[in-house]
């Protein structure tokens, strides 16, 4: 009773149009002042959760590929997959499939990987009579692969939620993220057998990939100089990102040459906002997840999955179905940040292991990106290409089943996920 | 989620001078904040510099990045919720019109408001007594536990002004709806 009453509150207050952030906060106070009388705790709670220097990483990576953007050493990467395997059956969805994965090595975000690809990607596939609706979706699919393919802004915020560890996070999404990536460039083959009159340009000769591969080597090592470094030890996850954002800022400033002090601020003022948004989700999550501990609500959900004897396998499935359905609707950062608090207790007691669950729910995520009414990556799309949202959605929709199926294997092969942080020393 | 209507590269076009008034702290905070993180960048870097080639690591350093972190949400807050930053559910208040779309607005913004004066008077209470009985932050960093707290005052003051411009816009802005 207490659950559905906390929640209808909440949906009501979410779908009132005030932001996520307020939603939780106004929440959060009101089961506050019904249980304690007092809200006086609050500050304090915000304050701790903001105050951690991990979550510097989020600003950090975020900062990274927006100097990268506006240095356009991104346009190259598109260039470089076009180039390798525009020419095959399908192969300019299957460039966009590989330029979209390289820069989800880079960005952490689905929302940037959809937008930086997609405007490099749509003027080609038009050009050479690529469906308009397979093209609106193949991108829209692709740049989920931002939040699975590490790093991750989502997968950094759970792991501080779910006090997991990131660089094992990291790891476990790399195995599903390139499966992911096989399955929409296989897709992408299959649905080009099935159209007649596409045209695809001949092959360009080892000489053109090579000047490509030249082009694009910078942003190529980026995510080696970043992820390396966390793997190696050298670096922790916030001091990766700010290596990131040197090696970003010296290709731009001295390769690129393109980029200046005005370029240098308007990258941090759209970080500072970007990551604004995020944080001050982070802030009302924090009250929300507060007050709800006060009230004891996820030990009565861990007493209630408990009642209803669900084990492992159907509480993972139930938990997946729900976060389909709160996916249409929400934000993933609130998705993340409301249900990690509610649902950790029993995960701990299922003895469920929260890196592959932190898979699963990115995967969760990625969808939530891509499925109406609320999916970001289809707003973004319909934004760069003024198409009709219908017909984003229509292009999405065999992606929905592919990312679906993706999910029941690594329900079904945990091990996808949790054999390469396991193997490397990466527990939770 | 709420798109870019209606907003310039700026944000939302404000009409009313008392809003604009309201709103315009946030807009050199948000100066402020950007700078923060270029600071929290420049500190992080030193940081890895001084372990690795001056074999001189600076333990305190992930502390205080966590500290310029909330400075930085202090400083940004109020120049986020101005250029309309913040993600919000629309799917059914999108649909509002004219004096509908102004109720929503305000609606919105008043939430903001009373979030910013909650934080605010909590933080408050937490600074006095922090003050009151001279504690002082665990960790590396060790320094009396008020003045990190500080930005974040002045963000939640400066996030419940301009959520109050934001309310004077709706009800008495002149907007196209």
């Amino acid at each position: 009773m207490t659950i559905a009453l906390v929640f209808a509150a909440l949906l009501a207050l979410l779908l009132s149009g005030m932001p996520i952030f307020a939603a939780l906060g106004l929440t959060a106070t009101g089961i506050l002042l019904i249980a304690e009388g007092s809200i006086a705790s609050v500050g304090e709670t915000v304050f701790s959760h903001l105050d951690k220097g991990i979550l510097t990483t989020i600003p950090l990576f975020v900062f990274m590929a927006q100097i990268m953007i506006r240095a356009k050493v991104i346009d190259d990467l598109y260039d470089l997959a076009h180039t390798l395997v525009g020419h095959i059956r399908g192969g300019l969805g299957i460039a966009t499939v590989l330029a979209c994965t390289i820069f989800a090595a880079i960005s952490g975000s689905s929302v940037a990987t959809a937008l930086s690809i997609g405007a490099s990607a749509i003027p080609q596939m038009k050009r050479f009579g690529y469906p308009e609706r397979d093209a609106l979706g193949v991108i829209a699919a692709g740049g989920t692969l931002g939040i699975l393919i590490p790093p991750s802004g989502p997968m950094i915020l759970y792991a501080v939620v779910a006090d997991a560890s990131i660089g094992g996070l990291f790891l476990a999404g790399i195995i599903p993220g390139l499966m992911m990536a096989l399955f929409f460039a296989v897709f992408c083959i299959v649905q080009a057998g099935w159209r007649q009159g596409a045209t695809a340009p001949p092959f360009a000769g080892w000489g053109t990939v090579m000047r490509a591969m030249r082009r694009s080597i910078w942003a190529l090592l980026a995510p080696p100089v970043v992820m390396g470094g966390i793997y190696l030890g050298i670096f922790t996850a916030s001091e990766a990102a700010a290596a990131g954002c040197i090696y970003a800022l010296a290709i731009a400033v001295l390769v690129y040459r393109n980029f200046g002090w005005r370029q240098l601020y308007e990258a941090a003022q759209a970080t500072m906002r970007t990551s604004l948004m995020v944080l001050l989700i982070i802030a009302g999550a924090a009250m929300f997840g507060h007050a709800i501990t006060i009230i004891r609500l996820p030990v009565g959900v861990t007493e209630w999955v408990s009642h209803l004897g669900l084990g492992q396998l159907g509480f993972i499935i139930a938990v997946m179905a729900l976060i389909f359905v709160l996916g249409m609707f929400l934000e993933s950062i609130a998705i993340i940040l409301i249900t990690t608090p509610i649902l950790l207790p029993t995960m701990i007691k299922l003895g469920i292991d929260p890196i592959w669950y932190g898979i699963l729910l990115m995967i969760n995520l990625e969808l939530a990106m891509i499925t109406p009414p609320v999916g970001m990556n289809l707003f973004v799309i319909k934004g760069i290409t003024e198409a009709p949202l219908s017909e984003v959605v229509k292009g999405a929709a065999p992606y929905v089943a592919i990312m679906l199926f993706g999910l029941a294997i690594l329900i079904a092969f945990p091990d996808i996920a949790t054999w390469l942080p396991r193997n490397s020393g990466f527990g939770r | 989620m709420h798109g870019d209507d209606g907003k310039d590269a700026d944000g939302p076009k404000i009409t009313s001078g008392v809003a604009r008034a309201l709103l315009a702290p946030a807009r050199l905070a948000g100066i402020a904040g950007a700078l923060m993180l270029l600071v929290i960048l420049a500190l992080i870097s030193w940081s890895v510099g001084a372990r690795y080639f001056a074999n001189r690591p600076l333990p305190w350093a992930d502390d205080l990045s966590g500290m310029l972190l909330v400075a930085m949400v202090g400083l940004g807050a109020a120049e986020a919720l101005r250029r309309g930053d913040h993600i919000a559910i629309d799917i059914l208040s999108g649909r509002a019109h004219g004096g509908l779309a102004r109720l929503r607005d305000a609606w919105a913004a008043m939430a903001v408001l009373v979030f910013a004066v909650v934080l605010g008077w909590s933080t408050y209470g937490q600074i006095k007594f922090a003050y009151d009985f001279e504690a002082y932050t665990p960790g590396e960093v060790e320094v009396q536990s008020w003045i990190p707290m500080l930005p974040m005052l002045l963000g939640w003051a400066l996030l419940a002004l301009a959520a109050l411009g934001q309310v004077v816009e709706a009800f008495w802005g002149e907007r196209d709806r």
